[in-house]
């Protein structure tokens, strides 16, 4: 055995297919929490701006910067950054906030699940008691709900077609389960699709 | 007509009572189905009921109580009657209501409640009893002796009167449940709702009509209406097809709104594949709906009442507008020699169906004064004999109506054969969904019946058709365009679009009726009997009457006392009938006597649509630690820490029992090094400038002088005084902690930080979020564990006793450079570490663990081994943090700060608290080693009497210790610490048993904690 750590995977599948309907484990991204301490929200945001190219919006509404850099609204005065792999995010971020800011690496603590194809949206209402009319849960849109029992932050990625289902590690199996077993359930015939 | 007549009938292939095709079925296509082990064939589109009907089947069921022949009373879902068991082995399903039960090809369908056959019922005896099986039957005869009713009389009763058999498999199909959101939700797709959803539809809004039936239309499928000019089902196709062409439409059938919620939230039924022999595509048997809806319009329309009248339960006597249904919808004529008994004008349209499907109308009752201008016609078109102010005083039939007795307007009787009556008394809006939130009805006396009240009609519940109490086709499609107008523009969604919609034109005839609600005289209430009020739960008049000569003259007081209302049908054909019965009984107006408030579900919902997908090893998450893998690759046992799935111990080839595995488990620790898992354990990350305030008042112990560094242990109490968590927390940096919490109670601290933070402490500049799932935790305990980290921890770091020390904490990195963090901590008392790495290297580090650790012999340990050795130590745990044990009965009294304050510091000096006497954690060791102690067992004086008077503590936690050589205890005594060394009497009052224990030292191993410190 090689004398170094090897990532696990923390679903037994990556992805599985029903139908028209996949659901996809996501490639680990960092993901950052942000909070900024007592008078330096201004402070902070200017950071993440300058840092990322993205705005720490009051709304649940994703911002997406350049470079793959995101954020969203994930409670009240938290922000969760995320960025593709290997940019140390953590650190850089808390090193520019400089002690204005709680910064939390949660890039381990979350898995991302994406459920795809006509449908999605369907599968996706079996599990979340969230409207996802695209009038009103638009791409990008960001939602802190439940799925059935276990807590997730669910982002539309394309009305009707994509979702992403951040989770607990711990639970990552459980909802990749349920979201199967919503799958194999099918579409309801008065679904629109 | 005679049995053998509807025997010979029967043989015709499933034809012999269709008049032509129905509405609603597909007569090119054939379907068969078995009813008691018989074959018949039926069409698609039938239901079980109408199937039988066609086939001249008309007893279908036995009833409750008296085992009364019985057949179909209606066709819809408010069917007393007709229960059956429907499918076969693990699909059985029993008390499914023949009138809903669509027809597919292979229905396996039989009777209940009957033995041995439907048409020779032992149980039949039971009506030769009836003068006993009165109201109250259950409350006067059963009171003596008590301890016989769960042993002799519940179950005789519940063999004579259960209803059908559940299966004894489980539910091989699946369910689930889906939410989904509107503007506008309608809930009935007859003519009211089609014109509600059609004008919501048009003003832009988002809109989903549910229908319980499989088609739409409602009543204009079953009656013979004109709209337009056409057909009345013509014309819900149509508006059907025109909803469904439109994108803001979802048009939901065989979906029962069964429950009207809080915050505009309904429960609606799908039954997705009940019409299917088996789900198509894994689609479900059923789906549960949350619907959330802005706005509601409820039209529902009425159930039809059937009159009271001696002997009106046998099988041929039907509800007026079910035979209607039958006709149009089905194509079935359920009799050839018809009586139609009415109080009303709807009744009679039933005469010219009839008429039109071929049957022969011998006489029409009215129960008004006077003949109606519509009877006189329908009488001398149909060549019936008309008799108005009359009723029915009688029937005759033993499987089945032949004949009935009709008392005119002058009292003479009339003897007249039949083998159809239909009855209609008038029609009752189907108001449920408008009472759920508690409004009552109001009556009213033109129409006889309760409507919703106008409060009820509130700012998102609109009532239209006749559910509101507008009876005529015409003021239904008005009522339904307005109330969908109405609810689309309280939304405020609409795209403004000009509302164009009117009424289509139809022929309209008056609703008129007589409250006439039976056909019992003074002599026949008293002596007759059997005149049924409630069908499903065998009610008659006569028990009406003795309930409330007995005082039960509440309406609610009479549904407990009787059964009436029960059951599957929760009363939906017998309701308003009783009521109106025992208002008269008693004297007082319909008004007065009142109404008892429908709950849901409005119609019968499997457990297993509750259930959903929720069911076997899906019935809750589970939450899997890192090395959950590695663990069942090395053969682990597990057991759920709350949501939580933890290795519980690891055997070996050899091994005979767990016992054996954990004791080697111990063994390896104490003498080599093990590691286990504690992923599971809470660990909240707090940063701030004001987290050592937060944690002074958080913690009872102080926090102000944590060195960076270094951990401490911690305990917390709720506002009232007693323990509420315990653990560790260290400081990493100047303004950066981590706690950790047990893993039963990582939740409520962490809700408990938020309520602090957000609630009393607002003015604290401290950041917390939960890192649980962050890292991936293991502990490294035994004499050899810190030989097993330096293998893992970077050169760099000193890991010296020196440098690194009992309590220590560092941020580190392993294997060349991955963040990790390392706690000197023990759990078990040996020489402990505690490494935490990011969650995804946690199954690697459990693999690299046993490879470097190979030398020292090391051995994963799961949670028997971890609590056999936190005993031993003298840890406290959650048999011990149980809610009701304070610091000072854990021995930790001296760790209350008294300068500072923190959370349950007042309360905990409550003198009750503070009590010398109180029990006191204490060490317990049998005086024979091999003596088991068990938690829960009750600590007495040695040779106590075993009473409560005596009773001086109890057992928390026990185990076989494999270091000390004997069962050992940790318990709570009565003034414990100066009890060392007493001999106790340990008495197990569940096995019976006593056992003496002598009372030592709480820490069984290493009291002086040399081990750990070193």
């Amino acid at each position: 055995m090689a004398e170094v750590l090897l990532p696990a995977l923390p679903v037994m599948q990556d992805r599985v297919t029903v139908g028209a309907l996949t659901l996809a484990l996501l490639p680990e991204q960092e993901i950052v929490s942000v909070r900024p301490f007592k008078g330096h929200f201004e402070a902070v945001t200017d950071t993440v701006r300058k840092a990322l190219g993205v705005m720490l919006s009051d709304s649940f509404q994703e911002e997406t910067g350049s470079g793959g850099y995101a954020a969203f609204r994930a409670g009240h005065n938290q922000w969760f950054c995320r960025g593709p792999e290997g940019g140390n995010l953590t650190a850089r971020l808390a090193t520019l906030c400089d002690g204005r800011a709680s910064v939390t690496n949660q890039t381990d603590s979350r898995v991302r699940l994406l459920l795809s194809g006509g449908g999605a949206a369907a599968i996706a209402a079996k599990l979340v008691p969230v409207d996802l009319h695209p009038s009103g849960f638009e791409t990008g849109r960001v939602a802190l709900t439940l799925a059935g029992h276990i807590p997730v932050v669910l982002i539309c990625r394309e009305p009707r077609l994509h979702y992403e289902f951040m989770v607990f590690r711990s639970l990552a199996q459980s909802l990749f389960d349920d979201i199967h077993i919503a799958m194999n359930g099918g579409i309801p015939n008065s679904e629109r699709v | 007509m005679s049995r053998s007549l509807f025997r010979g009938l029967a043989q015709a292939g499933g034809r012999a009572f269709r008049h032509g095709g129905g509405n609603g079925i597909d007569t090119d296509r054939q379907i068969r189905f078995t009813f008691d082990g018989t074959s018949y064939v039926g069409h698609p589109g039938d239901t079980l009921a109408s199937a039988l009907l066609a086939n001249g089947v008309r007893l279908v069921g036995r009833s409750f109580k008296y085992h009364r022949p019985r057949g179909l009373l209606s066709a819809g879902p408010e069917e007393p009657n007709a229960l059956v068991e429907l499918r076969q082995g693990p699909w059985r399903e029993p008390n499914t209501r023949a009138t809903v039960a669509e027809l597919f090809d292979g229905l396996v369908a039989s009777s209940q409640n009957r033995w041995p056959s439907l048409a020779v019922d032992a149980l039949g005896v039971n009506g030769l009893f009836s003068p006993v099986f009165t109201a109250g039957f259950y409350y006067k005869t059963f009171m003596w002796p008590a301890s016989f009713w769960e042993k002799v009389y519940e179950p005789i009763i519940r063999r004579a009167a259960g209803l059908g058999r559940a299966a004894e498999e489980a539910d091989p199909d699946r369910y689930e449940k889906s939410n989904a959101f509107c503007d506008v939700l309608v809930v009935g797709a007859g003519p009211a709702g089609l014109s509600a959803a059609l004008a919501a539809a048009q003003s832009g809004v988002q809109v989903i009509l549910c229908e319980q039936d499989s088609l739409a239309g409602g009543r204009l499928r079953c009656d013979a209406t004109l709209i337009d000019g056409r057909p009345g089902w013509m014309w819900a196709q149509d508006a059907e097809r025109r909803l469904s062409e439109m994108p803001n439409v979802r048009i939901m059938t065989r979906s029962c709104v069964f429950a009207r919620y809080d915050g505009g939230t309904y429960g609606v039924l799908e039954r997705v594949s009940d019409h299917l022999a088996t789900p198509q595509d894994g689609q479900p048997r059923q789906r549960l709906w949350r619907v959330v809806a802005k706005q509601c319009v409820v039209a529902t329309g009425g159930i039809e009442r059937p009159i009271i009248f001696p002997n009106n339960d046998r099988p041929g006597i039907m509800l007026a507008a079910s035979v209607r249904t039958y006709i149009n919808r089905f194509g079935v004529v359920p009799g050839r020699r018809v009586i139609v008994y009415t109080n009303n004008s709807d009744g009679l349209r039933t005469v010219a169906d009839l008429q039109r499907a071929g049957a022969r109308v011998v006489a029409i009752v009215e129960a008004s004064a006077h003949p109606s201008k519509a009877a006189q016609d329908l009488a001398s078109r149909s060549g019936a004999k008309l008799f108005a102010n009359a009723t029915i005083a009688n029937t005759f039939g033993r499987l089945g109506v032949t004949a009935a007795v009709i008392r005119d307007n002058y009292g003479k009787e009339h003897r007249l054969g039949c083998d159809l009556i239909a009855v209609s008394g008038g029609w009752s809006p189907d108001i449920a969904l408008t009472t759920h939130h508690g409004t009552r009805p109001v009556y009213r006396d033109d129409i006889a019946a309760f409507v919703p009240a106008p409060n009820a009609a509130n700012q998102d519940l609109h009532v239209a058709g006749v559910a509101s109490g507008v009876m005529t086709d015409r003021d239904a499609f008005e009522s339904g365009l307005a109330a969908g107008y109405l609810a689309a523009g309280k939304t405020g969604c609409g795209d403004g679009r000009e509302q164009t919609l009117t009424s289509p034109s139809v022929v309209d005839e008056a609703y008129d009726i007589i409250p006439v609600w039976h056909g019992l005289d003074a002599e026949n209430m008293r002596r007759a009997g059997k005149a049924f009020v409630d069908f499903q739960n065998d009610v008659t008049a006569k028990d009406v009457r003795l309930a409330a000569q007995e005082g039960f003259q509440s309406v609610e007081h009479l549904k407990r006392y009787t059964t009436l209302g029960m059951a599957t049908d929760q009363g939906k054909t017998a309701n308003v009938n009783a009521l109106a019965l025992l208002a008269e009984i008693t004297g007082r107006t319909i008004p007065q006597t009142g109404t008892t408030l429908i709950r849901p579900p409005v119609q019968p919902v499997a457990l297993g649509a509750l259930a959903g997908a929720h069911r076997g090893k899906h019935f809750k998450p589970h939450r899997l630690p890192p090395t959950h893998r590695w663990a069942e690759e090395q053969g682990a046992v597990f057991t759920d820490n709350g949501l939580w799935r933890r290795a519980q111990w690891y055997p070996r080839a050899g091994e005979s029992n767990w016992l054996e595995t954990v004791n080697r488990e111990v063994q390896t620790v104490r003498n080599g090094v093990g590691f286990c898992d504690v992923t599971t354990l809470g660990k909240i990350d707090l940063q701030g400038p004001d987290v050592r305030t937060f944690l002074d008042r958080l913690y009872v112990n102080a926090w102000q002088k944590l060195p960076v560094g270094r951990a401490r242990y911690g305990l917390m109490l709720r506002e009232d005084g007693f323990v509420f968590d315990d653990g560790t927390t260290a400081r990493l940096s100047e303004n950066h902690y981590v706690m950790t919490t047990t893993t039963a109670k990582a939740a409520s601290v962490m809700q408990h930080l938020e309520f602090c933070h957000q609630c009393l402490w607002p003015e604290l500049d401290v950041q917390f979020i939960s890192v649980t799932d962050e890292w991936a935790q293991i502990a490294v305990a035994g004499p050899r564990s810190r030989d097993v980290i330096r293998q893992i921890v970077d050169p760099e770091f000193d890991l010296s006793n020196e440098a690194f020390g009992y309590m220590a904490a560092a941020e580190v990195t392993v294997y060349g450079g991955i963040n990790a963090r390392l706690f000197r901590l023990s759990f078990s008392g040996e020489l402990a570490y505690e490494i935490a790495v990011p969650a995804r290297y946690g199954d690697s580090l459990a693999r690299q663990l046993m490879r470097v650790g190979a030398p020292y012999g090391i051995a994963p340990y799961g949670t028997e081994a971890l609590g056999v050795m936190r005993i031993e130590k003298g840890h406290p745990a959650g048999p011990e943090l149980n809610g009701q044990t304070t610091a000072h009965d854990l021995g930790m009294g001296r760790m209350l700060s008294t300068k500072k304050d923190f959370i349950g510091r007042r309360m905990a000096q409550r003198e009750a608290l503070t009590d010398p006497a109180r029990a006191t954690l204490v060490g317990l060791q049998p005086l024979l080693p091999d003596a088991p102690l068990v938690s829960g067992a009750h600590l007495l004086p040695k040779g106590a009497e075993a009473t409560a008077a005596s009773d001086q503590g109890w057992i928390a936690s026990s185990a076989w210790s494999p270091t000390v050589g004997s069962w050992i205890g940790l318990g709570f005594l009565q003034n414990g610490p100066a009890r060392l060394g007493e001999v106790l009497s340990v008495h197990n009052p569940l096995a019976g048993t006593v056992t003496e224990a002598r009372v030592v030292s709480s820490v069984f191993v290493d009291p002086e904690g040399t081990r750990l410190h070193g």
